[in-house]
């Protein structure tokens, strides 16, 4: 590709270096050649930009065969996301079929992963709405039939055959709590479901390093920069494989101490999903977050297990990041305690490890099927899913 | 802006097309290297552009002054406003702080209740080396090793030229401005060892000095009593290597993108950890420096020719120390190497009264000698990394008393920290021929080469860090 690039720029296909004859090898130069001096440099400098573009397109061209998902999308406009101009929330586009030889995702009028919903309801009919992030969602699931809400919606179907079932899934990668608050006062509950199940994520976690960072006293004051782009995958994808490379000692007081996050902003949020869900005369349970590694596994299991994590949350070492996320497992059973709203602990339910999981957090078609079995007995047990 | 950056990477293709098509257009190629240069000084501060104008303006009219008077007292008040001004622009952004703080202890030693407030000042990033580089020219003028120039735009252009205005080197007149006299025009040999220099800057600054910090450095030096010995000795080591790593990759940056649009920069580092002595390292290291002090410093006061030659190797490493950073750390670091450098300055001369060769000739004395400095130079280091004296002694304390045996080496760290010694101690000619393959293989298999080596890098490099000595 690149000779023939040459060629239409009329341009030689590099010269050669020789080196000078005078003695000692330290003594060796790069001797002058004729010509344009700047015209190989340039070359280099081109040939380097063509193969990084060459590079980052091919990765583009797998995501795009893989999950549907890359700039191509962004340069027809046709984004996986959309910010929807009525209730303000990122969605997924509506009633589209967002293709991949791995994740098909296929997304109802409402952006959501999810089955065609009407607001109006067949009577003795029983819905389910799931709120949550990616994990809900199904970041990893290859269908739209793999995602625990759908397996769910299975096994209720089962247990009810007389009566129609429907679980939403109201999951978007990157949602925090308050995201999630907004999807369920203007989507979700306008739906008029039975019952809410709430999987919080972790993506609220990713603000304490944000916020950890040093700020100086009296801030510079530069010109504004130029950086790389987020759409781009080529340094992105090689920083997420190679965590293990650049995972070092803790260093005491460098990093973020997990005992010293304050979790009344996360408590609150928790709080206002309970409330926006009784305000509407709607049962909510929360459910605690599973995580695929856990402290009592091997170190290095669950350094291999984390790599995810550790990419997203960079101020945590392991022991802290174990830590935070027990810390918010406790707050969420805390809150539903304090609230009286049921609570389950699918971090104690679902086993970390790789059978149920393809990263540090999102679920293998195991780990969906083994949380959509949990949340239906708990349903069950707890007389949740009506009668 | 820094050299990591894509903006960095940006601006620099701009430029250097801009000084491809102005290469016969002296005066035009002049403005845009000035021009860019400011830019770039001003995407880390733009309110600071003025001082790195104003250090311009003062030297330019106190040189052009120095010259045009005969009358050795108006030379020398020339001479002394131009000092009072850039020293005291130093002083005030880089040392008031210190200054208060000590008084505040002294008033409090000797019983006086003293609680001075601080300063909010926001040190100027490069102004220990612009205000070096600008005062280097006149008082060269002042010598009579300088002429002033006409121009005060390459001037200008000389203090803030953007490769050297944050870390240096620090450049004399001497070597620039006749370079902006007959500005280079085409030079493959000089663009193509630009390109090898840009390239081994980045892996020293990346993959060296960021991996050491992270893995090593940084860890050991924010709580040294939860580490052991070994480790922390072993960090003291990596550090050695971090600075050389950080400093010698940012020169070759520096040096590698001057060469890139036409101009020569002086080398700043020979092989320093192959120093038999601690004289001879600081003929090695950081050289734009240390022969700033040697030159303006150590000679103006006497040398070895006038007073005492041992009170003024005191004098000028204790101000090499208070270059490096405002405090009794950097104090006690220059005071060490004085002492170190007077001491074999002083066993020098006992061997040549006895007839003996000044410095050892066997292999075997000079690998000790070589041994024996390193340690000298890596251990004052503690001083020249912790924040603080007390760091240092808390530091110093944890390797002497130890309380824990927890030694967490990674293979990362110490594979690095292997490779960072065996690249030091190789024959420079190992280098120079894998700078020639390199330049001999096919355009293409260079480029790959570049991708291949900022994708590494982007691997290894835990991001996001400085380079050490902007803080200078």
């Amino acid at each position: 590709m690149l000779t023939v690039l040459f060629r239409i720029l009329r341009l030689p296909p590099g010269g050669r270096v020789e080196i000078s004859a005078e003695g000692a090898a330290s003594k060796q130069q790069i001797a002058p050649r004729k010509g344009g001096a700047a015209r190989r440099i340039s070359l280099v400098l081109l040939s380097a930009v063509v193969l990084f573009i060459a590079l980052e397109l091919a990765l583009q061209v797998r995501s795009q065969l893989r999950f549907g998902q890359s700039v191509f999308n962004l340069a027809k406009g046709q984004t996986r996301y959309v910010q929807d101009p009525v209730t303000g929330l990122k969605l997924l586009r509506p009633a589209s079929v967002l293709p991949g030889s791995e994740v098909e995702i296929r997304t109802n009028s409402l952006g959501l992963r999810s089955p065609e919903v009407t607001p109006a309801r067949l009577p003795g009919s029983l819905r389910i709405a799931v709120v949550g992030a990616s994990t809900v969602m199904g970041e990893m699931a290859r269908s739209n039939e793999a995602t625990f809400s759908a397996l769910l919606r299975e096994r209720l179907q089962k247990h009810y055959p007389d009566r129609k079932v429907e679980v939403i899934n109201a999951g978007i990668a990157g949602y925090r709590l308050a995201d999630q608050l907004g999807m369920l006062q203007r989507i979700v509950l306008p739906l008029k479901p039975d019952l809410v199940v709430v999987y919080p994520g972790f993506n609220d976690f990713a603000d304490y390093c944000k916020a950890g960072r040093t700020p100086t006293a009296s801030p510079r004051e530069g010109l504004p920069l130029v950086s790389l782009p987020d759409w781009l995958l080529s340094v992105d994808a090689v920083r997420k494989k190679t965590v293990a490379l650049r995972s070092a000692p803790p260093m005491p007081g460098k990093r973020l101490d997990p005992a010293s996050i304050d979790l009344l902003p996360y408590r609150q949020r928790l709080e206002g999903l309970v409330t926006a869900a009784r305000g509407a005369g709607v049962d909510l349970v929360l459910a605690t977050n599973a995580r695929a590694y856990r402290a009592e596994q091997p170190l290095e299991v669950q350094m291999r297990l984390s790599e995810q994590a550790r990419y997203f949350n960079p101020c945590f070492d392991l022991p802290g990041l174990n830590t935070l996320y027990d810390r918010h497992n406790s707050e969420i059973v805390q809150t539903a305690r304090r609230m009286d709203v049921p609570v389950l602990r699918l971090d104690q339910r679902i086993p970390g490890g790789q059978r149920y999981f393809v990263d540090a957090s999102h679920f293998t078609l195991a780990g969906e099927e083994l949380a959509a079995d949990e949340i239906y007995g708990f349903l069950l047990d707890q007389h949740l899913a009506g009668s | 802006m820094s050299f990591q950056s894509l903006h960095f990477f940006l601006f620099l293709a701009v430029v250097f097309g801009l000084n491809r098509l102005l290469l016969r257009h002296a005066d035009a190629r002049k403005n845009m290297l000035l021009a860019a240069s400011y830019y770039f000084y001003m995407c880390w501060d733009w309110r600071y552009a003025a001082l790195l104008l104003f250090m311009s303006g003062v030297n330019f009219v106190a040189g052009r002054a120095i010259e045009a008077s005969s009358s050795a007292t108006v030379r020398k008040r020339w001479l002394a406003a131009a000092l009072l001004a850039s020293l005291g622009v130093l002083a005030y952004f880089k040392y008031v702080n210190f200054f208060i703080e000590s008084a505040g202890q002294l008033l409090n030693t000797v019983g006086f209740e003293a609680n001075l407030p601080l300063l909010q000042v926001l040190l100027p990033i490069g102004i220990s080396f612009f205000t070096f580089q600008s005062l280097s020219y006149t008082l060269d003028i002042y010598r009579g090793k300088e002429k002033a120039t006409d121009s005060f735009r390459d001037f200008a252009l000389f203090v803030a030229f953007f490769p050297t205005v944050l870390s240096g080197p620090i450049t004399r007149a001497r070597q620039f401005m006749p370079q902006l006299e007959h500005l280079p025009k085409d030079d493959e040999k000089r663009m193509e060892e630009g390109l090898v220099l840009i390239l081994r800057g980045f892996i020293k600054k990346m993959a060296f000095a960021d991996v050491l910090a992270v893995q090593l450095v940084n860890p050991a030096f924010a709580a040294p009593s939860e580490y052991s010995p070994l480790f922390l000795l072993v960090a003291v080591y990596a550090f050695s290597f971090q600075l050389y790593m950080d400093l010698s990759g940012y020169t070759d940056i520096a040096r590698g993108v001057a060469k890139l649009l036409g101009f020569d920069l002086m080398e700043n580092f020979d092989r320093p950890y192959q120093a038999t002595s601690v004289s001879n390292f600081w003929q090695r290291w950081h050289i734009s420096m240390s022969s700033f002090f040697r030159d303006y410093l150590y000679f103006g006061i006497g040398g070895s020719k006038h007073g005492n030659v041992y009170i003024n190797l005191y004098i000028t490493f204790v101000a090499i120390g208070i270059w490096h950073g405002a405090g009794w750390n950097f104090v006690l670091y220059g005071v060490i190497h004085g002492s170190f450098v007077c001491f074999e300055r002083w066993r020098r001369g006992c061997r040549e009264a006895r007839g003996l060769s000044p410095e050892p000739t066997s292999a075997g004395a000079r690998l000790l000698a070589i041994f024996l400095a390193f340690q000298v130079v890596a251990l004052s280091r503690i001083l020249f990394r912790a924040p603080d004296l007390d760091s240092a002694a808390a530091y110093v304390s944890a390797m002497l008393q130890p309380v824990s045996n927890n030694a967490p080496f990674t293979l990362m760290g110490l594979g690095v920290l292997l490779l960072a010694v065996l690249l030091h101690y190789l024959p420079k000619g190992w280098f120079t021929r894998a700078a020639v393959a390199y330049c001999r293989a096919p355009v293409v298999l260079q480029g790959g080469a570049i991708v291949g080596l900022a994708l590494s890098l982007a691997a290894l490099s835990p991001g996001g860090a400085s380079f050490i000595y902007f803080q200078f």
